[in-house]
């Protein structure tokens, strides 16, 4: 019974002796499937690596230990790791090296193929310390008479990963140095990119380990060239620091400075921030036809803003107000100002607003919150000219007279047609200037039918009118109606 | 035998090789430790930009004992700046990049072609890739590198030689423009 029982010690010791031979501890991480998309995992790549390095002679944690840590650690890609969760590995699982695999290509038809990365990366430093890729195919594959040629995935599977593991460099691992991981800057953050004088930066940065848990580490930061800030610790490994602007305009950069207590000074960039004083300069232009010398419009008019030195703008606000200063209509966005603005006269609700002077504003802020504004005014007509006519009777003709009435903004077109109401057409004229004239034929005594008037007007800004006098004949007024008219000065009661 | 020595003959001239820009001298010559920025993806092949990074990375840690900085260490940041996946960071992004992984360059790549090309008995893969080499301190370009590839520009004779898939072209063509970069006055970290 004894003897049997030295036996059986005997042969599990041997059995055990080359699993741990190295005292290396792997973590096989998930294998990556690209040929999956972005969240495939390959099973059998991951199985068969993790039993071929418990044959090397490494001890393998179990998955389900790996999992709960990559659950811990929300750990949702596989195929890469960063330093942190490399490092947490080491603490965690107490792993030495974790082994990291891609799955490049997989494909059976039409000729079987696969593809794979495998990375070994030591945890002490997150350093790797073995890489192999390669791919292989079943046409690279030409044995004597075909023996033992793979015929598909599962066959070229462990050929191609038993080639490339068998570059590990066991001895390596054996001698890996199992110190504690470094400090390793996790966030930095610096804000405002863009400030006026004065006006406070901070910058936060968050370390891993803490600093001071395990290393007296001084946390700095070097603002320009030799100016430091301390650093406070305003939660567990979260630093921070805040400052204000110097009163000059310059671009300054940022390090953060981590001193060890044994001296060693390592830097890092964290970046810069410009510092501007300076207002943006602009101008706006309304562009249209001009009535009295100034810009008017009736149906939309194009404003554009005109930089004296262009540079980016980190919002922007514009606004129409009327003659009575009150704001009609308004627009703030935060994006880059567009070349032009367009408006039809209308208020926020879509309404035409009153003819009128209305005011263009706009107002621009730079990235580092310096405001500038730029105004322009404008004229809004948006009636049409009133045409007049009238006719008068002498001894041989009857003439018509084309007149509009009052308004600022000039005519820009005229069309007058005089013509029966049969169509019989005796007028069929075009012109700009106004008034005009038309000399006609008396109508005959027995003229039964009318004479009728279509008179369209248009000016410089495209108000348009088209009016249809019905009977010309009775717009004609005559000498006494005229004198009867003049006799009239004082009010009478008409009957 | 003088159609196998003609065959020969035409593997002997071979394909040109990767094409080196220089814009700068580098300031630091020894590649020590670099940052593979996020490939970009210029073509159909699913995930094309990742196989071609991981390989090129392996390769650098491989042959020339680089330390290529974590992959997710890279990505960890490009948020943190605010840089989109499939963007190009500008100048300061690659200095505070550089800086925050203490690297000397930062190397980016453009995945101009992939595909594999089947036949009845073979696969013909292509791949054409840029690669931009950028210093870490100024964030400037220094060099760039062209390479394009397909399989059977390795036919030595017959089928042999033929690179069947595009996972292996890719990792014989990152040899090569290692190689070239050396050649070119690269020097390896410890040299």
């Amino acid at each position: 019974m004894l003897k049997k029982f030295f036996v059986i010690s005997g042969l599990l010791l041997v059995l055990l002796i080359p699993m741990t031979a190295y005292g290396v501890t792997v973590a096989v991480f998930p294998v990556e499937d690209l040929s999956r998309g972005r969240n495939g995992y390959n099973a059998p790549l991951t199985e068969f690596l993790r039993q071929n390095l418990a044959d090397r002679g490494l001890e393998v944690i179990s998955s389900e230990d790996l999992m709960a840590f990559m659950v811990r650690r929300r750990i949702r890609w596989l195929g890469f790791l960063d330093s942190s969760n490399i490092y947490e590995a080491y603490e965690d699982l107490g792993v030495d090296v974790v082994m990291l695999g891609t799955v490049s290509q997989l494909q059976e038809k039409p000729i079987p193929s696969l593809g794979m990365i495998l990375t070994a990366v030591e945890v002490k430093n997150a350093t790797t310390l073995w890489s192999e890729s390669g791919g292989m195919s079943c046409a690279d594959i030409c044995n004597l008479l075909g023996l033992s040629e793979p015929e598909k995935i599962d066959d070229l599977l462990p050929v191609l990963a038993n080639e490339l593991l068998n570059s590990l460099p066991l001895d390596r691992l054996a001698s890996i140095d199992k110190g504690t991981p470094p400090v390793e800057v996790e966030y930095t953050s610096l804000f405002p990119k863009h400030a006026r004088p004065g006006e406070e930066i901070r910058c936060s940065v968050r370390l891993r380990p803490a600093a001071g848990q395990r290393d007296e580490t001084q946390v700095q930061l070097m603002v320009g060239d030799n100016d430091y800030v301390t650093m406070n610790e305003n939660a567990p490994s979260l630093y921070e620091a805040t400052w204000v602007a110097p009163n000059r305009n310059e671009s300054i950069p940022v390090s953060l400075v981590l001193q060890s207590s044994a001296g060693e000074k390592q830097v890092y960039y964290v970046g810069h921030y410009q510092v501007d004083d300076s207002a943006p300069k602009l101008t706006i232009e309304a562009r249209g036809k001009k009535v009295n010398d100034s810009v008017a419009f009736s149906q939309k008019i194009y404003v554009y803003p005109q930089w004296q030195t262009p540079e980016p703008v980190s919002r922007w606000s514009f606004s129409i107000k009327n003659a009575d200063g009150e704001i009609i209509a308004n627009l703030t966005e935060k994006n880059a100002l567009p070349k032009h603005f367009v408006w039809k006269g209308q208020k926020a609700d879509g309404k035409k607003v009153d003819e009128g002077v209305y005011e263009f504003i706009l107002k621009v802020w730079d990235r580092a919150g310096n405001e500038t504004q730029a105004a322009t005014k404008i004229n809004f007509y948006k009636n049409p000219p009133v045409p007049l006519l009238t006719a008068d009777i002498t001894e041989q003709e009857l003439v018509v007279t084309l007149d509009r009435g009052e308004g600022v903004v000039p005519t820009a077109f005229w069309s007058a047609k005089i013509l029966f109401s049969d169509g019989e057409t005796l007028v069929d004229q075009q012109g700009s200037e106004l008034p005009v004239e038309f000399h006609l034929p008396l109508p005959a005594d027995d003229e039964t039918r009318d004479l009728e008037g279509l008179i369209e007007i248009q000016d410089i800004l495209g108000n348009k009118i088209l009016r249809r006098f019905s009977s010309i004949m009775q717009l004609v007024t005559t000498v006494e109606e005229i004198e009867d008219d003049a006799e009239q000065d004082e009010w009478v009661i008409e009957f | 035998m003088s159609l196998l020595f003609c065959l020969g003959c035409m593997s002997c001239s071979g394909p040109s090789g990767p094409i080196v820009q220089r814009y700068a001298p580098l300031e630091q010559e020894r590649l020590c430790k670099v940052a593979l920025l996020p490939f970009v993806n210029n073509t159909r092949f699913n995930q094309g930009n990742t196989i071609v990074q991981r390989i090129f990375g392996s390769e650098l840690a491989r042959i020339a004992g680089v330390e290529v900085v974590r992959e997710g260490d890279v990505r960890k940041v490009y948020p943190q700046l605010r840089i989109y996946p499939n963007q190009v960071p500008d100048v300061d992004q690659i200095r505070i990049l550089g800086s925050r992984l203490g690297v000397d360059y930062l190397i980016l790549g453009t995945v101009s072609a992939m595909e594999e090309n089947f036949s009845e008995q073979h696969v013909n893969p292509l791949l054409a890739l840029n690669l931009e080499v950028h210093e870490a301190q100024s964030g400037r370009v220094m060099w760039t590198t062209y390479h394009k590839k397909e399989g059977r520009d390795y036919r030595t004779i017959m089928h042999f030689g033929l690179v069947n898939t595009v996972t292996e072209l890719c990792r014989v063509m990152s040899q090569e423009i290692l190689d070239m970069w050396f050649s070119e006055g690269l020097k390896k970290c410890g040299e």
